[in-house]
């Protein structure tokens, strides 16, 4: 099975940015996420001192707009990259770099007549919205500038028979939507419309012969489900469901041993998505030498800590 | 980002294919965010526009840059046989970037705002999704936009379920026919 190559990811993460191959350039419109992920990630591994933070903060606030953040400088706001520029700022200790109230007022402005949130002015309504509006405004505090109760109903009416959730009602339950309901459930302190044995056994049905999960029956495995489904199950104290050693393999079988990154299953082409998500899996399956990731903020614990129990904000 | 084979490095016939590509997109790019921060919405922008989301129907801007075009035509036009025409070019735009990538949520929910506008043809959806979901039948953005469309055609609940069965008669362990059969 092999160990897990710091050095050698924390040179993928680093090289990341500068290529400028065709699927690099694909990518540039959620280079927000990207960035989020690999800083995370070098979080995760204690390597975050190799980046320049300046820089990193300079170039996230060329995303501010009026409203919200966008996924590359001269892209619209959004609300996927709002949060991960608050993610990214929470990270790097730099919150104070960004007007607060500005952007709870976004946020509250995507929030909808039945609780759900929309994307952006455009209207899509995906449950994944949901989780990042509530994710970012606790992170600065102002979960009470929205309506809590109407989105905390919003998500429980995309609950399914199987007891995971989809991205609209009547949605089939997927691992990531899994993620983002039970992690917006966690930080809005409304577990309890979690049915936890039914959703634990739907996830825990997701790991297949190789050890690695999938995130919807008959579907291949892919490390990032190690984090959508891992996480959700730890949330929900069903982690010991899954065989962990057989995960914990599965996700160093995905490395590229030679040249760093994981890949989505072993052999394929690495990228930083899936690096972020094998580790972060790792270290929720507390893989000796990785810093604790919070499950329902997906960043470091430390962060976490830092937001609600250090400095006054 | 899936399901891709890891490559190796040392095809520098290939890489200079790629970059080409690459220098490609960027021009394209770089011209079409141009005509989104100056609003041009000439027929020639369009096209501009289409030619980029074939190539990367995930570019979210360049999906609102389109909304904002079919926003300005109909605030300055009145014929409804000219505005649907300009939206059934829109569902053909959708189709070439969902051959690309048939999971692209920027073009679903694209659609899904052209059709909810009440000038196109919801038998044709149902024909786009058929083919669709016999491709890949466990595609969610597929179910979820038949739901949407059923819903807006007030499709019965029997000409529903008779497609589950159909779907599941096909593949006995297909989920997600099992699912929106609730």
């Amino acid at each position: 099975m092999g160990e897990l190559e710091i050095e050698k990811h924390t040179q993928f993460i680093m090289s990341v940015e500068k290529k400028k191959d065709f699927d690099s350039m694909v990518m540039e419109h959620l280079r927000m996420s990207g960035a989020y992920w690999g800083l995370t990630t070098l979080d995760l591994m204690g390597k975050l001192d190799a980046v320049n933070r300046e820089e990193v903060v300079s170039w996230v606030l060329q995303c501010q707009h009026d409203c919200g953040f966008s996924g590359n400088v001269g892209h619209d706001p959004h609300i996927l990259y709002t949060l991960s520029a608050i993610q990214i700022l929470a990270l790097l200790d730099k919150l104070d770099t960004i007007d607060a109230d500005k952007i709870s007022a976004y946020i509250v402005g995507l929030q909808q007549e039945d609780g759900s949130f929309a994307g952006d002015e455009w209207g899509e309504i995906d449950t994944r919205f949901s989780y990042c509006a509530v994710c970012c405004l606790s992170i600065l505090h102002r979960l009470d500038k929205i309506d809590v109760g109407k989105a905390i109903s919003y998500v429980a009416s995309c609950k399914n028979f199987d007891g995971g959730f989809g991205c609209t009602p009547g949605g089939e339950s997927h691992a990531g939507q899994i993620f983002c309901c039970v992690s917006a459930f966690a930080i809005s302190g409304a577990l309890t419309h979690v049915d936890r044995d039914l959703l634990g056994w739907w996830l825990c049905e997701r790991q297949v012969k190789s050890g690695g999960l999938n995130g919807r029956p008959e579907k291949l495995a892919d490390v990032c489900y190690s984090w959508w489904v891992l996480s959700s199950l730890t949330i929900i104290e069903r982690v010991h469901w899954i065989d962990k050693e057989k995960l914990k393999t599965f996700i160093l079988d995905c490395q590229d041993k030679e040249h760093g990154g994981i890949s989505d299953r072993p052999d394929d082409a690495v990228d930083v998505f899936h690096t972020f998500f094998g580790i972060a899996g790792l270290s929720l399956l507390e893989y000796p030498g990785l810093k604790p990731i919070d499950p329902a903020y997906a960043l470091p614990v430390h962060v976490v800590d830092r937001l609600f129990f250090g400095q006054p904000h | 980002m899936h399901g891709r084979p890891r490559k190796s490095l040392s095809d520098g016939g290939s890489q200079e294919k790629d970059m080409a590509k690459a220098a490609g997109l960027q021009s394209l790019q770089t011209q079409f965010f141009k005509n989104h921060h100056e609003k041009i919405y000439t027929k020639e922008a369009l096209q501009l526009n289409a030619k980029l989301l074939e190539i990367n129907p995930e570019i979210y801007t360049a999906w609102n840059y389109r909304k904002l075009a079919i926003k300005q035509l109909l605030e300055s036009e009145s014929d409804s046989a000219v505005i649907k025409q300009s939206l059934d070019e829109e569902l053909r735009v959708v189709e070439r970037a969902l051959k690309r990538n048939h999971k692209s949520y920027g073009a679903w929910h694209h659609r899904k705002w052209v059709i909810n506008m009440g000038y196109s043809s919801l038998d044709h959806e149902f024909q786009l999704l058929d083919q669709l979901l016999k491709a890949d039948s466990r595609n969610f953005h597929g179910w979820n936009y038949r739901r949407f469309v059923a819903d807006m055609k007030k499709s019965r609940d029997e000409d529903e379920l008779k497609f589950t069965t159909k779907k599941i008669n096909e593949n006995f362990s297909n989920y997600s026919a099992w699912h929106n059969r609730r």
